[in-house]
Formats: C-alpha cells, sequence, structure tokens
C-alpha cells in the first residue's frame, strides 16, 4: 500500500462521504423530532439543481451552495406543512417530495437551458487554499487538493449537531419532541414549531447534500447526478442509531468500502467488478447484524401529534 | 363495506387527481407550456387507437404487481421498498430458467415463472428474516438488498454463458419459455390473412400482446382474496394494524412477518418475469441503473389506498399517463417530466386529503366556539 494509494482512499472514501452525510444529518435532524423524512432523495435533487443552476448563471458555486441549501427548505416545507399541520401520513408526503424534487429539477434544467444536463458549472474550492496546494504540486500529497471544503463544513456540523443535541436544552426539547410530544407541550413548548425548524433544517442540510454532487463531485447536473444516496443517506442514519456521529461513521464505512472498491477494480482484474461493488453493501448489511440489532427509533417518530393526547 | 364508505374513500383519490393535473397545468403555463394542448396530446396518445389501449394495458403489468407487492406489505405493517431488487431477481431467474433449459411449450414458461417467483420471494424473506431475527428495519436490509441484488443481475448478465456481444443482451428466452399471445401464429399464412382483414386484431397484435395483464388479474383477486377470507390473511392484516397485540393474542408474528416479506418479494419477482417473458426482446439488458417499477409500485399502492383491487385501476391509471405523456412529448414538445411533478401533486394531496377531514372539523369546532362566546 503505497502512500499515494492510501492519500487516494482518504480523498475518495471523503467524497463518497460528505454528500451522504449531509443528508444523513438532515435526516437525524428531522427524524429526531419525530417527522420521518423518506424525501431526502428528491431534496438532493432539487439541491443538485439549483446548486448547478446558481454556480452556473452567478459563476459562484458559494452562492450556489447557499441557493442549494434555500432551496432544500422550501421542497421540504410542502413534505413540513403536510406532516405537522395536516398531520398526513408522513410516507406519502415523503415520497411526493421524492417525485416532486426529480420532476421540476429536470424539467427546469430542460427549460432553462434547453438539454437534459445543465451546462458546467465552477465548483467549490478545495480545502487547501491555491498557495498551499501548489506548494505540494509535483508531491505524492498532491491529491489531497482533491478534498473539497464542504468536507471540512460537514464533519463541523457533526460536532454541531452532537453539542447542541446532547449539551443545550433546545437539543434536549427537540429529542423528547421526538420521544414524548405529550410532555413537551406540558411544558409550554410549541412542538409544531420544534418540528417545523428541524424539518426545515433537514432539508437545507439535505440540499447541500446534493449540491456538493453537482458542484464539487461533478460539475453540472443531470437526472443522474442524484442516484439512490438520499436512500443511502436514509439506511445510514438507521444504521447510525439516529444520532449524528452514528451517522458520521455509518457513511464513513460506506464511503470507505465504496473508495475500497474503486480501487480495487483499478489495481487487479481478479475478481469481477460487480461483484466488487456489492461490496459496500454486503458489509453494511454484515455490520448492521453484528454490531446495530434492534432499532432504536424515536419512540414518535412518523406519528402525527395531536394536541391534547397521550 | 356498504356503497357510502366506498365513496367516501373515492371521493379523496378523485379529488387529489384531478388537483394535480390542475396544478400540473398551472405550472405547465407557468413554463410556457400550453397545458390545455398538452394535455389533449395525453389523451390523444392513450385512446385514439386500438393500439395505444393495448399499450397501456400492456405496460400496466409491471405497474400493478409492483403497487400489489408494496400494498400488500403495507397490510402487513410493513414497508417493501425492496421491490425493485425483488423485480431484478424475478428477471434474472427468469431469463435463466427460459434461455438455458430446454422444455416443452407452456411448462416451460409455468416453471421459470415459478422458480423465479420463489427465488425473488426467498430474496424478500431475507429482509424480514432479518428484521425477525435481529430487529433491524426493513427499509435498511431492503436498500442493501436491492443494490445487492442489481450488483448480482450485472454480475451473472456479463457472464459469457449468458451474454450476447453483439446485442449487449442475454441470450433470449425461447419461445417455449414465452409468455406472448398468439406470437407464432401472427406470422403464419393463415395469420397474415386475418391480419390484413381486421384492423383491430392486427393493432393489438402488433403491439406484442402477452399473458401477463390476465395473470397480474387473478394475483389481485389472489391477494385480495388471501387477505380479506382466509385466516392467515386475517393474521398478517393484524400485524399490520398492531403488532404486540397479535404476539399477544398468540400469533406467531414471527413466521408472518418473514412469510409476508416472501409474498410481497414474490409478487414484484412476478413482475420481473412477467416483462422479461412478455415483452420484446424477451432479453436481459445491459442496466445502468435500477428501471423503477420498484419505486413506482410505492406510489401506485399509495393511491390505491393499499387495496389490491384498487391496485389493478391504480397500475392502469399510472400506465396511461405514462404512456399519454411520451406521445404529448413528441406532439406539443411538453417534457415528460411533468408527468413526475403530476404524479409527485396527487401523492401529495392525497397524503393531505385523508387529514383534511380533520382540519375542518376543527374549524367548525372553532366557528361553533365562537358563536357560543357571542351568544353571551
Amino acid at each position: 500500500m503505497t502512500i499515494s494509494n492510501l492519500i487516494l482512499l482518504l480523498v475518495g472514501t471523503l467524497t463518497y462521504t460528505t454528500p451522504l452525510l449531509f443528508a444523513a444529518l438532515g435526516g437525524v435532524m428531522s427524524e429526531l423530532s419525530g417527522v420521518m423524512n423518506i424525501g431526502l432523495e428528491g431534496v438532493m435533487t432539487f439541491g443538485a439543481f439549483t446548486a448547478a443552476a446558481f454556480s452556473y448563471s452567478c459563476g459562484n458555486p458559494f452562492l450556489g451552495f447557499l441557493a442549494a441549501g434555500l432551496a432544500g427548505a422550501l421542497l421540504v416545507s410542502l413534505h413540513a406543512v403536510a406532516s405537522i399541520t395536516f398531520r398526513a401520513d408522513q410516507t406519502i408526503s415523503g415520497t411526493a417530495i421524492n417525485f416532486l424534487g426529480a420532476g421540476v429539477s429536470i424539467l427546469l434544467t430542460k427549460k432553462i437551458f434547453n438539454t437534459s444536463t445543465s451546462p458546467t458549472a465552477p465548483k467549490l474550492p478545495s480545502i487547501f487554499p491555491v498557495w498551499i496546494a501548489h506548494y505540494f504540486e509535483g508531491t505524492t500529497f498532491q491529491t489531497l487538493k482533491g478534498i473539497s471544503i464542504a468536507t471540512l463544513l460537514v464533519f463541523m456540523l457533526v460536532c454541531l449537531l452532537y453539542f447542541v443535541l446532547y449539551k443545550t436544552s433546545w437539543g434536549l426539547r427537540i429529542l423528547a419532541t421526538g420521544e414524548h410530544p405529550a410532555a413537551v407541550d406540558t411544558l409550554g413548548v410549541s412542538v409544531p414549531k420544534v418540528r417545523y425548524l428541524c424539518v426545515l433544517a433537514s432539508g437545507v442540510l439535505a440540499g447541500f447534500g446534493g449540491a456538493f454532487m453537482s458542484i464539487s463531485v461533478t460539475s453540472s447536473f443531470s437526472n443522474v447526478t442524484i442516484c439512490g444516496q438520499g436512500f443511502i443517506a436514509l439506511a445510514a442514519m438507521i444504521f447510525g442509531k439516529w444520532t449524528p456521529q452514528g451517522a458520521m461513521l455509518s457513511c464513513l464505512l460506506f464511503g470507505f468500502a465504496k473508495e475500497c472498491t474503486t480501487l480495487f477494480e483499478k489495481e487487479g482484474g481478479l475478481i469481477s467488478s460487480s461483484l466488487l461493488e456489492m461490496l459496500p453493501y454486503i458489509l453494511t448489511l454484515v455490520a448492521l447484524i453484528l454490531f446495530v440489532g434492534k432499532s432504536s427509533m424515536p419512540k414518535a417518530d412518523g406519528i402525527p401529534y395531536v394536541k391534547g393526547s397521550r | 363495506m356498504n356503497k357510502h364508505d366506498l365513496y367516501k374513500k373515492f371521493i379523496p383519490i378523485a379529488c387529489a387527481l384531478i388537483g394535480g393535473f390542475f396544478v400540473g397545468g398551472i405550472f405547465l403555463a407557468i413554463c410556457g407550456y400550453n397545458p390545455i394542448s398538452s394535455y389533449a396530446a395525453m389523451i390523444d396518445g392513450i385512446f385514439a387507437r386500438p393500439k395505444y389501449i393495448a399499450q397501456v394495458i400492456i405496460k400496466s403489468t409491471p405497474l400493478i404487481l409492483t403497487g400489489l407487492s408494496v400494498a400488500f406489505a403495507f397490510k402487513c405493517g410493513l414497508f417493501n421498498i425492496g421491490a425493485e431488487g425483488q423485480y431484478m431477481i424475478g428477471v434474472l431467474v427468469a431469463t435463466l430458467v427460459g434461455a438455458k433449459l430446454s422444455l416443452p411449450p407452456v411448462i416451460h414458461f409455468v416453471v421459470s415463472l415459478l422458480v423465479a417467483v420463489v427465488a425473488a420471494g426467498m430474496w424478500g424473506a431475507i429482509a424480514g428474516f432479518l428484521k425477525v431475527k435481529f430487529g433491524i428495519n426493513e427499509v435498511v436490509t431492503s436498500i442493501m438488498l436491492n443494490w445487492i441484488a442489481f450488483y448480482l443481475y450485472r454480475y451473472i448478465f456479463a457472464m459469457p454463458w449468458l451474454h450476447v456481444k453483439e446485442l449487449d443482451a442475454s441470450l433470449a428466452i425461447q419461445e417455449t419459455g414465452r409468455s406472448t399471445i398468439l406470437q407464432g401464429f401472427k406470422n403464419t399464412a393463415k395469420g397474415k390473412a386475418i391480419i390484413a382483414d381486421n384492423s383491430v386484431f392486427s393493432d393489438i397484435l402488433r403491439s406484442d400482446p402477452n399473458w401477463g395483464f390476465f395473470i397480474a388479474i387473478l394475483m389481485v383477486i389472489f391477494i385480495y382474496y388471501l387477505l380479506s377470507k382466509t385466516t392467515k390473511g386475517f393474521e398478517l392484516r393484524a400485524m399490520g394494524i398492531n403488532q404486540e397485540t397479535s404476539r399477544f393474542v398468540g400469533m406467531n408474528v414471527s413466521r408472518n412477518m418473514t412469510l409476508a416479506m416472501f409474498i410481497a418479494g414474490a409478487i414484484a419477482g412476478l413482475a420481473g418475469v412477467l416483462q422479461v417473458t412478455g415483452v420484446p426482446p424477451y432479453r436481459m439488458n445491459n442496466l445502468a441503473g435500477f428501471e423503477g417499477y420498484g419505486n413506482e409500485g410505492i406510489y401506485i399502492a399509495l393511491v390505491a389506498n393499499c387495496s389490491p383491487i384498487g391496485c389493478l385501476f391504480s397500475g392502469l391509471f399510472f400506465s396511461a399517463i405514462k404512456c399519454g405523456s411520451t406521445t404529448m412529448q413528441s406532439k406539443v414538445g411538453t417534457p415528460s417530466e411533468i408527468i413526475k411533478i403530476i404524479t409527485g401533486l396527487i401523492i401529495f394531496f392525497i397524503a393531505i386529503s385523508f387529514a383534511y377531514k380533520l382540519v375542518v372539523a376543527k374549524m367548525k369546532q372553532k366557528k361553533e366556539c365562537r358563536c357560543k362566546d357571542d351568544d353571551k
């Protein structure tokens, strides 16, 4: 294992992990407050489209990234209204978001750009400013410049969310809203308000995840930019037992397995590439069986709260 | 269930359908496409010729079945997000048995159907087993199994004893293994003569009809009967309503859960079998991603309110708008993605509609309170 291979492994792992982790953190936020959100895939798609469109039009990837967050919040607000105010079945409205997000993104791409792939947009910069990257040019460490600045952001978010959820009273309220909303209600905290905030936050985060795919991993948006990442993020959230640190570890595991597969494929043709591609998923299943066991879902997850009920 | 209840369930869905098309029309107008001509072209693409109607029916088969699979799982309290993978296993095994074995006609088809359906059922049962034995949420396991099935499909697809290089497809399922209707007949001299005389008949035969739709109807009836008229169906539905109570009463919830996932997987696998044995070129294609029928099954089941018979109509409906949308795109230029948006809107309105009554009741209550205060 040469150093350059190890660095490739690191960079690749982080690249796979980042979008998954953004979305998984979004899922965690939403579900911890008691609202199931299976529409992450649609929100990521809409975020990816918005990021590419804004980044291209304004020439500024940061604007694209922020716009994607707002777009995500906008789309997910439909789910929030349906689930919280109208007490709809959260599986159904989540599915609706998936279709709306995908449909609107592709339709708008065709309408605005007249092609089914958006034009090349400026990408998010790397974690290392240009002058440092230049210093490493030509050495084995030069691939490190492939780590995007958004990756730094997502890991900071993990720390932030961990702190907020488990060390502040706000976080306690959020956790309680997902476990026993009636108790929170008796304290005078508005359950809908907490849930709305958390669902909107999940939209922003999932939007960021989608943005990463279209202005960091690739530099355009098309209908194959987001392909199942939203659902993998859901799986990562469940695997991580609905905690930010658990989501981080499961996304890292997944990204690592995916990157190993890619590297093995390049190196030798001994094992068929299709079998190798199965590896991350089989690994996750085995890990689930060995380590996770019974899922510890927030107790009131997916159940609409009716004021006055037990 | 009397007529009144049936209407009660129908109306929210009907309103959601109308609402979805209405708001979709507004969206089209905003984007500069003419909604009236778009919808007219869509309807044209569904009903204008017998060929189109035949296409709608043929293409509805996989949708009805994946919808049925998800609906059945929901009724048992499980979320079968693994229909996509189970579908692929169905296609894979049916192709293997259909292309590699040689059996007399009809028997060949029945054998490949049974083997593939059982294989897909086992695939679904894995998720059920993991939930029962280890308590792992079936959504996670199903998502993983979907991808494992996908790569397994690709792995076997690339095998030299199955892959046909020039076509980038697998070996074709032999004629004895297919589910087509009158396929051999229409190419004979006698067949051609009859076709030349009758344009409706020829239209239908030229769209390669197959037995799939009728088998799907049989499956719908079977599941309906299973759920509402048998003891096992009662147990499964009870498990769906309240798992703990079922266990308390003495029902074997562990076994039922695995059984439910097996049946759901089998139905989704059947969709795959009927597709590959009924639709030309009767081969496995080089798939770059999921076909999508499994995910579409989710919304078909939801629009059908998870009723087996509802899935039949839901599948036909969504097949119709899918077929219509391609005509719409070629005739008027409206992108077919609007269908995704309309579908999303319909599902959204359905989600709200069942809760609409609650909101209306709440508003009535508020009004009453205010009136009471005024009287004071």
